[in-house]
């Protein structure tokens, strides 16, 4: 049975700018099941990052309503939304994001330090070894390529178990082959473990491996066939 | 929290110069506030290790600025006043001494200009049973020996005393024999040249009396110190009593306050009185009675030693006369009759040398060492000038100062048991033998005093200080020296103790601005960190983390620049403080394992207090800012 696992009604983001206000989200409802491989695709600007933070309680909602694994979360604040991301929720960056000093193994490790949970190596090399990088376990992030470092960050991302995986522009900074290994690796994560993915690309062909594609223009969904992007 | 620790490790490793640098300034301001807290503690065992090992609770010296007595009572330094050894005597009538001992201190500085010897002119009974942790030191050692065979010094390994005391001996002062059957006696000091008028002769071209000049041959001689003595009386009459045993009976009129005037009744004549360079003591008996027939308050003159006039007491300072040539007796041969006793380049003086003296100068019991004694004399020298106005030449007298040395030979008999004081690096003789080298003729630097009950002390003092024949005298009990030297020190302290506050604040302030820069470099990371689950708290634990880390290695190397620099900054210190004045013999930087376990949580809370505010900072950083706009 599918599940819905990520909900949203009327969904805004208005940003309070000294030349007035400025909604980045202005009216968003989503669903998303459980197991589902959700593209998110839009212009530059068209609030895709916006839209995944709240989704990941990165920030907080200015109104509508958002529910995560069927809780509501939009009244919550900061210290709040930290409990909801740390257990539901990972993290993939276009720029990786890896702590500098810290080796891919330490960086995969991270997270279960804030999350109070028991260390497991074991888990942090085998998510490692899952993604491919058993021999480069000790390394620095920057002794990594691209492709490396971002298949580091979906192992950190995984650590904690989380149901929902949330990527932006996961492939932004790597070129078309390490694109492809990325996104391939993502599905067959999705697939392999049942887990909910969505994730914001410009690249059709990427956007077309996944289950849909929800097009954003101007802070709202809008059909397929409306999306500039199509034509 | 391993984990945590290896995280803020890795961070700080990350700058390692920027880390290296603020732990270097909390180290500079944990060795500080180390250093200090180890003087504190120090110099107060220090200096309650100097004053118990004084062995008198009082000491009587002239009177002076309180912190110069302090300063000459437990270091022999400072600016030095002399008291008369008379003084002795009428302070041990007093019914509330029970021992005392006069010393007189003289430093003579070092050949090289480096320091000086501490000499100590004491007398040696009195002076051991007072202290009687002064003692000759008893050990394996060489002393230098006579061989009695072969009649050469040879150095002999002997298991014991290291030597003895000086030995007691009569040093004479020198005697000026007058032509009026008088001996002045003091310390010859100088020679000079002297004009008089001889008399009045005819001018055989004018017809006129005119003076006739000679010129005498002058000695200059050392006096006891005279003692500025107040007159009460207005008028009286008594009788004064010399110390050989004459009397003057007459009218006592006081003239100023250092001066009063004997109008002799008896008629007797001049010659008889006129004891112009006499050290005889004068004194005004009991029987003195005031001419209005009321009584005497407060007796003086007991210190009078110049007649100049008869019937005239005058009583002055400086203390060296020159008695001219023409008073002077002469032999059968026409010399003039003065017995100089200075030891001549062959006697010795014995001398015991504290440990530290016998340590740095090499020297074992029955070596000799001479010393040069420099004194400042002066000579009358001729030189010509052309005068300005007649542009002739002109021929003019001067008078120079230039230093004379007068060296004299010590052997040391005995080496005293290290005590941990002063008296280590002291050198003790005779005090006759250091008032006659040292051209101190009868002074004294002080009177060390046991009183039978010390809680009777401030009446004892009333009492010195109401004897106006003691002069300007001052008694000071070594509790009061060591509070007003605590005091002087505390002032100090107060000082230094601001500095070493302002050294932590620029700490505080250095590890607050290296942690916020740090943290504004990494807003990036901590979003991430965010991102992947970090609470408001893990933040702020881990940035305060960093904080106590860099304080903590900061107190560490504090501590170990502190105790394992000690010896240095003691030197420091020492450096410093002596340049001011007195200084505890012992060690006066003293490391309790209380100060240095102190001083490293001091470290830490520093790192805990200066941690909050960049770790709040960090702590409320929202993570999509952060992120976002950490670029
Ligand atoms: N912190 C902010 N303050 C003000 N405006 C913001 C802020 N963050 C985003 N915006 C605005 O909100 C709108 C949506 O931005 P968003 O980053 O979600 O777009 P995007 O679709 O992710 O674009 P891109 O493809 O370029 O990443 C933009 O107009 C942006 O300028
Ligand atoms: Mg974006």
């Amino acid at each position: 049975m599918l599940n819905i696992v990520i909900k949203s009604q009327g969904l805004k983001k208005i940003y309070r700018l000294p030349a007035g206000d400025l909604a980045a989200l202005n009216g968003v409802d989503v669903e998303i099941k459980q197991g589902e491989f959700v593209a998110i695709m839009g212009p530059s600007g068209s609030g895709k990052t916006t839209l995944l933070d709240l989704l990941g309680c990165l920030d907080e909602i200015t109104s509508g309503s958002l529910e995560i694994m069927g809780k509501e979360v939009s009244e919550a604040r900061e210290n709040k939304l930290v409990l909801i991301r740390r257990k539901n929720i990972g993290f993939i960056f276009q720029e990786f994001f890896l702590i500098p000093t810290l080796t891919a193994l330490e960086n995969v490790e991270l997270p279960l330090l804030f999350d109070k949970l028991p260390e497991n190596r074991s888990r942090a090399i085998e998510l490692l070894e899952r993604v491919g990088l058993a021999a480069r376990i000790n390394h620095l992030p920057k002794k990594l390529s691209g492709g490396e470092q971002q298949r580091v960050a979906i192992a950190r991302a995984l650590m904690t178990s989380p149901k929902i995986l949330l990527a932006d522009e996961p492939t932004g900074n790597l070129d078309s082959k390490n694109s492809k290994l990325i996104f391939n690796l993502l599905r067959e994560l999705n697939k392999e473990e049942n887990l909910t993915m969505v994730v914001v690309t410009h690249n059709m062909e990427l956007g077309n491996l996944a289950d849909r594609i929800i097009f954003l223009q101007d802070g709202k969904i809008i059909p397929k066939e409306e999306s500039s992007l199509y034509h | 929290m391993s984990k945590y620790l290896n995280l803020a490790y890795k961070n700080l490793q990350r700058r390692k110069i920027r880390s290296f640098l603020t732990i270097g300034g909390v180290g500079v301001a944990v060795a500080v506030l180390v250093s200090l807290l180890g003087f504190n503690a120090g110099y107060r065992i220090a200096l309650e290790k100097d004053v118990s090992g004084m062995g008198y609770q009082v000491l009587v010296t002239a009177k002076g600025c309180p912190y110069e007595l302090a300063t000459v009572a437990l270091a022999g330094t400072g600016s030095l006043r002399y008291l008369t050894d008379d003084t002795v005597v009428k302070i041990k009538q007093d019914k509330e001494v029970s021992e005392l001992t006069p010393m007189l201190m003289n430093p003579l500085i070092k050949e090289d200009g480096n320091g000086f010897y501490t000499f100590w002119g004491i007398d040696k009974d009195s002076y051991t049973k007072l202290r009687p942790m002064v003692k000759i030191a008893s050990d394996k050692h060489k002393e230098r020996i006579l061989d009695p065979v072969t009649g050469q010094e040879v150095d002999k390994e002997i298991d014991g005393p290291m030597g003895r005391w000086f030995n007691a001996h009569e040093v004479k002062p020198d005697e000026i024999y007058l032509k009026n059957g008088r001996v002045v006696k003091g310390l010859i000091v100088g020679e000079g040249e002297y004009e008089k008028v001889s008399g009045q002769e005819l001018d055989p071209v004018s017809g006129e009396y005119i003076e006739t000049k000679k010129t005498f041959k002058s000695i200059k001689i050392m006096l006891p110190s005279r003692i500025y003595n107040k007159v009460e009386v207005e008028s009286a009459t008594g009788v004064l009593t010399l110390k050989d045993g004459s009397k003057i009976k007459g009218e006592i009129t006081k003239v100023d306050e250092n001066m009063f005037k004997i109008v002799n009744k008896d008629g007797q004549g001049v010659e008889q009185i006129n004891t112009y360079y006499s050290d005889n003591v004068l004194k005004v008996e009991d029987e003195l009675s005031l001419k209005d027939g009321g009584e005497v308050t407060g007796v003086i003159l007991s210190e009078a030693q110049d007649i100049y006039n008869i019937g005239d007491v005058e009583l002055a300072y400086p203390n060296t006369e020159e008695v001219t040539s023409d008073l002077i007796e002469t032999d059968s041969q026409g010399n003039l009759k003065v017995m100089n006793n200075k030891p001549d380049e062959k006697s010795v003086i014995e001398v015991v040398i504290g440990w530290e003296a016998a340590q740095t100068g090499f020297l074992q019991v029955g070596q000799k060492m001479t010393l040069k004694v420099k004194e400042m004399a002066k000579e009358k020298v001729k030189q010509n000038l052309t005068d300005p106005v007649s542009g002739q030449e002109k021929e003019i007298e001067k008078e120079i100062e230039k230093s004379v040395f007068n060296a004299y030979t010590f052997k040391v008999v005995g080496i005293l048991e290290r005590g941990g004081s002063k008296d280590d690096g002291s050198y003790f003789i005779q005090l006759e033998d250091a008032q006659r080298i040292f051209r101190k003729y009868k002074m004294l630097t002080g009177i060390g005093i046991k009183l039978n009950d010390l809680a009777k002390l401030p009446m004892f003092t009333d009492r010195v200080y109401n004897r106006k024949e003691l002069g300007e005298t001052q008694v000071v009990s070594l509790a009061e020296v060591k509070g007003t030297i605590l005091n002087l020190v505390q002032t100090a302290k107060i000082l230094v103790m601001s500095v070493a506050f302002i050294a932590i604040i620029v700490a505080l302030i250095g590890v607050m601005n290296t942690i916020l820069m740090s943290v504004f470099e990494r807003t990036k990371e901590i979003g991430i960190m965010k991102a992947i689950g970090a609470s408001r708290k893990d933040i702020f634990k881990l940035i305060w983390l960093e904080t106590i880390i860099i304080c903590a290695l900061g107190g560490i190397a504090g501590t170990f620049i502190a105790v394992f620099g000690g010896t240095y900054i003691e030197k420091l210190i020492r450096g410093v403080m002596s340049r001011a004045g007195y200084v505890p013999a012992g060690q006066i930087v003293h490391f309790t394992p209380q100060i240095i376990i102190g001083c490293f949580f001091g470290a830490i809370i520093l790192g805990v207090l200066s941690g909050i505010w960049p770790a709040l900072r960090a702590a409320s950083m929202r993570p999509i800012e952060a992120i976002r706009g950490g670029e």
